[in-house]
């Protein structure tokens, strides 16, 4: 379990710890997901739309992204895709409120690291993450 | 008037009154002969003797016939169409040869007998065996005789040009009704049919007379049915309708309404049978039948629909709170487990958690709002009707679970004020409730009994009673809950939607378990009542 003290070296040390960003529509899931990544040890930044954050600065940083299916605007997967346009290489967890087995094969069909439904488990998110990591590491 | 004229018969009230007359001319006049002769059509060559006095010595028998060419005493009367008086054939020079004297008969007086329109009838006339001068008073006596004879004729000939007339409008009536009418005899034969006979059955006229009429229409299945129709018109006399099948010429089987009208058996026949051809009635009722049932079944599609679109979107907006509640739960977690607990964090993420919590019950409130805004529709419903309809739609799995289903749908049920479809809703999950009940049911018969009443006051009730497994009194207000269901597979809605489309109606639904096994589902809704106020009020 982290110390007091590695919590908050880590929150100072924002730039050395993996940064997970969340993308998703719904409050809740912004308000909450950081709080955890951060327990978990990464440092986390939530975004309430695709267009925040594809004019995030630091982009580039981010080593994993946790990205909601439905969303006004520019969808989960539409962001996939601009991504992938523009070479910008990150593994993605996305994570979806419609429990329909057929969309998670689709979506992992198109290159997704995972595919959580809501509500997820911390088990659940962990090794999610492990595995985007690892997709990042091998590729 | 007419040819058809002299085709009148002379009915025989006429000729008894006739013989009368003859008779007492007879008698009055002293002579062995009075007779009346008539001149025989279409060509007239002869004439005949209709009525002949029963007087002693009288040498004409009835319905002798005299050609017109052999110089008898009618003969001449009739051609010149005047009254003759022959006193004495034998002392006079023009009557020595008459046929008349080869019988003994010497003397004649007669007068001709027309019809109304001028043409010759015949004659009336008194021989004698002997010299008769036949005084005035005589010959007014048979001039009087002469002219009753006319007026009768007369009176005949009107009756027989109203009976013509009317037998013009019968037969028109026969050949322009648009129903097949066949008369038929005792034995059953067609005597008579009319042009829709063949247009419905495929027989020619030609074709039909003759034949019996369980040969010619009836399906074999059926000959006991016509056999016992034709008995109770000879043994009743009593006009009735029935709907049945009868058979085309080309072997088709053919929906009718037909309707027996027996008659007085004058002439050998023992009525009319009068048949409408309702295949399209039939296909008419059938379509609108199949048409509701699809629009029941189609209800009932779009509402497990609706219920998975539902649940779907239910579940997406539950879940994104749950997500959150879940997510800040394993973060406090996480934060007051740890070896310096963070217990501003942890607070943090307890507030977090009841805000998501708030949210996922405002998504709840949410719901109910949209439940409780659909507002039924408002049309009169037959119960029955209705209630029949389900049970037909559901007969597949009423077969399939092997259940016999009885009704007792009562005749004199109000109508009531409904949304017909949701009504037919919670016939269709009472039955389908009933069916799931008695599916394990296997050491008595599985049976059903859907029954309709009307209640004291303005409500009618109708109950499903089944033989199946029954229900926990302790929890049966819990049957009407949403989500509970006794059964594993079960969605568990039925029930309390069931309820609630009651409750909108203003009614009640409920359940009790019988005295033997199972359970009666009942529900009880206002009826519309009469009001013939209304009817004056709009005239």
């Amino acid at each position: 379990m982290a110390t007091r003290a590695d919590r908050s070296s880590r929150r100072q040390a924002l730039t050395t710890q993996p940064l997970v960003a969340v993308v998703d529509d719904d409050e809740s899931v912004r308000e909450s997901l950081p709080g955890l990544l951060q327990e978990l040890g990464f440092a986390a930044k939530a975004f309430a739309s695709a267009d925040e954050f594809l004019s995030f600065k630091d982009m580039s940083r981010t080593q994993c992204l946790l990205l909601d299916v439905c969303m006004p605007g520019i969808s989960g997967p539409e962001l996939q895709q601009e991504l992938v346009a523009r070479a910008v290489r990150v593994p993605i967890i996305f994570i979806t409120a419609r429990t329909d087995a057929s969309v998670r094969e689709r979506l992992m069909q198109r290159g997704a690291a995972a595919c959580l439904f809501k509500p997820f488990s911390e088990l659940q998110l962990r090794t999610a993450l492990d595995a985007a990591l690892l997709h990042r590491d091998s590729r | 008037m007419n040819a058809a004229t002299s085709e009148i018969a002379i009915s025989s009230d006429v000729l008894q009154k006739w013989q009368r007359i003859v008779d007492l001319l007879a008698n009055i006049m002293r002579v062995p002969s009075a007779v009346v002769t008539k001149l025989e059509p279409p060509d007239d060559t002869h004439y005949r003797t209709l009525v002949c006095s029963n007087s002693e010595g009288n040498p004409f028998p009835v319905d002798q016939f005299f050609a017109m060419d052999i110089g008898t005493f009618c003969e001449t009367v009739i051609k010149n169409r005047e009254p003759l008086l022959v006193a004495n054939a034998l002392e006079d020079d023009r009557w020595k040869s008459a046929p008349e004297i080869q019988v003994g008969m010497v003397s004649y007086l007669g007068f001709p007998v027309q019809w109304p329109d001028g043409r010759m009838f015949g004659t009336i006339c008194v021989l004698d065996d002997k010299t008769n001068r036949y005084s005035d008073v005589y010959q007014e006596l048979l001039l009087h005789c002469r002219d009753v004879l006319q007026a009768d004729l007369q009176t005949l000939a009107r009756l027989g040009k109203e009976l013509e007339e009317q037998g013009a409008r019968l037969s028109e009536l026969f050949a322009r009704v648009p129903e097949a009418v066949v008369m038929v005899d005792r034995d059953s034969r067609i005597t008579r049919v009319n042009p829709e006979f063949t247009k419905i059955f495929g027989y020619a006229t030609e074709e039909a007379i003759g034949r019996r009429i369980k040969d010619l229409t009836t399906p074999d299945d059926l000959q006991e049915e016509v056999e016992s129709f034709m008995h109770r018109m000879v043994q009743t006399g009593e006009v009735f309708a029935a709907e049945t099948v009868r058979r085309h010429k080309n072997g088709t089987r053919v929906p009718v309404s037909l309707i027996c009208v027996p008659v007085s058996s004058k002439g050998g026949n023992i009525g009319y049978v009068i048949y409408r051809d309702i295949t399209e009635t039939k296909r008419l009722q059938e379509e609108q039948r199949r048409y509701h049932e699809i629009q029941l079944e189609l209800a009932h599609a779009n509402r497990i629909a609706t219920l998975g679109q539902l649940s779907a979107s239910i579940a997406h907006e539950l879940n994104q709170p749950l997500t959150g509640i879940l997510t800040n739960c394993a973060t406090c977690l996480r934060m007051l487990t740890s070896d310096s607990p963070d217990l501003d964090g942890a607070r943090e993420a307890v507030r977090r958690t009841m805000r998501d919590s708030n949210r996922a019950s405002d998504v709840v409130a949410r719901l109910r709002a949209l439940f409780n805004k659909a507002q039924p529709a408002s049309e009169s419903v037959d119960l029955n009707e209705a209630t029949r309809e389900v049970i037909g739609l559901s007969l597949g799995d009423i077969q399939n679970g092997g259940v016999i289903v009885r009704t007792e749908l009562a005749d004199d049920l109000p109508l009531v004020t409904a949304d017909r479809v949701q009504l037919q809703q919670v016939v269709l999950n009472l039955l389908r409730n009933a069916l799931d009940a008695m599916h394990s049911v296997n050491d008595r018969p599985r049976e059903l009994l859907i029954r309709t009443e009307r209640q004291q006051g303005d409500h009618v009730r109708l109950s499903v009673k089944d033989a199946g497994v029954g229900f926990d009194p302790q929890t049966v207000d819990k049957l009407f809950e949403p989500f509970y269901s006794t059964k594993n597979d079960g969605m568990g809605v039925g029930l309390s939607v069931s309820r609630s489309i009651i409750e909108n109606h203003q009614g009640r639904l409920w359940a009790v378990l019988n005295e033997g096994q199972g359970a009666t589902f009942l529900f009880s809704v206002p009826c519309q009542t009469p009001t013939p106020h209304t009817l004056v009020l709009e005239r």
